[in-house]
């Protein structure tokens, strides 16, 4: 969608309230539109994810694959030296990753493939469910396969 | 700064060498007393010795660190035939990473599910997220190789509906 044309039709001005991540466009008379995700992606790693999160979840469902790949890099960037999981886990990108719901199992189920990280609490927290062994905790591959099995049996993964 | 370790801003090419991959496999505790294949923390989702103290606190670490061999000691200088680890505890006085100093003098530092590294000095990877080092610890190389105690996976998670 042409923005500037809908606008033009509409025989408002747009004013551009923010720049960064989900912009958001408020008409003279004070109707609000929001066009969330429709920026480049490349943008988002400069998102305030405090702020940007509701609006993050009206993206997610357009887009919900770029915008959990963005949030899954900034951890892992800005966390991965940390070994506390439970200080990581503080991180906002890790609550908006959790914010997603459901819908985001079947990718983080594929991140333990595609770009290894400490996504299990992730996965427990939004499944309720832990396959994975005691006997297996603390060994990544162990743990990584029992919850890849978990999503095979599901059909959530290939 | 290299971009893989955004959240260590000191550390660069001229104070730093990354030494392996990148891999989740083991961590800075583990890699302290040379061990590459498994995570240890006193959390839900690593290992740790059966009957230590599970709790992220200082007193955890320093019981397995003594538990393999480790005596405190006041610094981090290089002292022939003795391995020195240093132990960093964050703002809040919470166990952040640990350390361990090579043969050579360099530190060896584990960098959470990132990458080895070696380093000079232990000040490149203070910071807000590491904090400082909090004791030195030695142990004598005439000991023999590390041997962990039985290690322990956590107990039973509850999961709530």
């Amino acid at each position: 969608m042409n923005y500037a044309n809908f606008f033009e039709r509409s025989g408002e001005t747009p004013k551009i309230t923010s720049y960064i991540g989900f912009m958001t466009m408020k008409p003279v008379n004070g109707q609000r539109v929001t066009r969330p995700g429709f920026f480049d992606i490349r943008f988002i790693s400069a998102v305030d994810t405090k702020t940007a999160a509701p609006l993050a979840l009206k993206a997610a469902k357009r887009n919900i694959g770029d915008w959990f790949i963005a949030l899954a890099t900034q951890w892992t960037r800005e966390t991965g030296h940390v070994a506390s999981i439970a200080r990581r886990r503080q991180h906002p990108a890790y609550k908006n990753i959790i914010k997603l719901g459901k819908s985001a199992v079947p990718l983080l189920l594929d991140s333990l493939r595609t770009r290894p990280d400490y996504w299990f609490p992730a996965l427990r927290e939004l499944t309720g469910e832990d396959p994975v062994q005691d006997d297996d905790r603390g060994y990544y591959d162990r743990m990584a396969a029992a919850w890849l099995q978990w999503g095979k049996d599901r059909q959530l993964i290939a | 700064m290299n971009p893989l370790f955004a959240g260590l801003p000191k550390l660069n090419k001229l104070n730093s060498k990354i030494t392996s991959a990148q891999t989740p496999r083991y961590n800075c505790v583990a890699w302290s007393v040379c061990n590459d294949l498994v995570s240890l923390w006193p959390d839900e989702d690593n290992r740790w010795p059966v009957g230590f103290n599970r709790t992220e606190t200082l007193e955890a670490f320093l019981e397995l660190f003594v538990g393999v061999g480790f005596l405190q000691c006041v610094d981090g200088r290089l002292e022939p035939g003795f391995t020195r680890i240093a132990l960093f505890v964050n703002a809040e006085g919470k166990p952040s990473h640990v350390a361990r100093q090579l043969p050579t003098g360099l530190w060896t530092s584990k960098l959470g599910i990132l990458a080895d590294i070696e380093h000079r000095e232990l000040s490149v990877i203070e910071g807000k997220d590491y904090g400082r080092v909090a004791i030195y610890m030695r142990r004598s190389d005439a000991n023999g190789p590390i041997q962990l105690p039985p290690l322990h996976p956590p107990p039973p998670l509850i999961i709530l509906p």
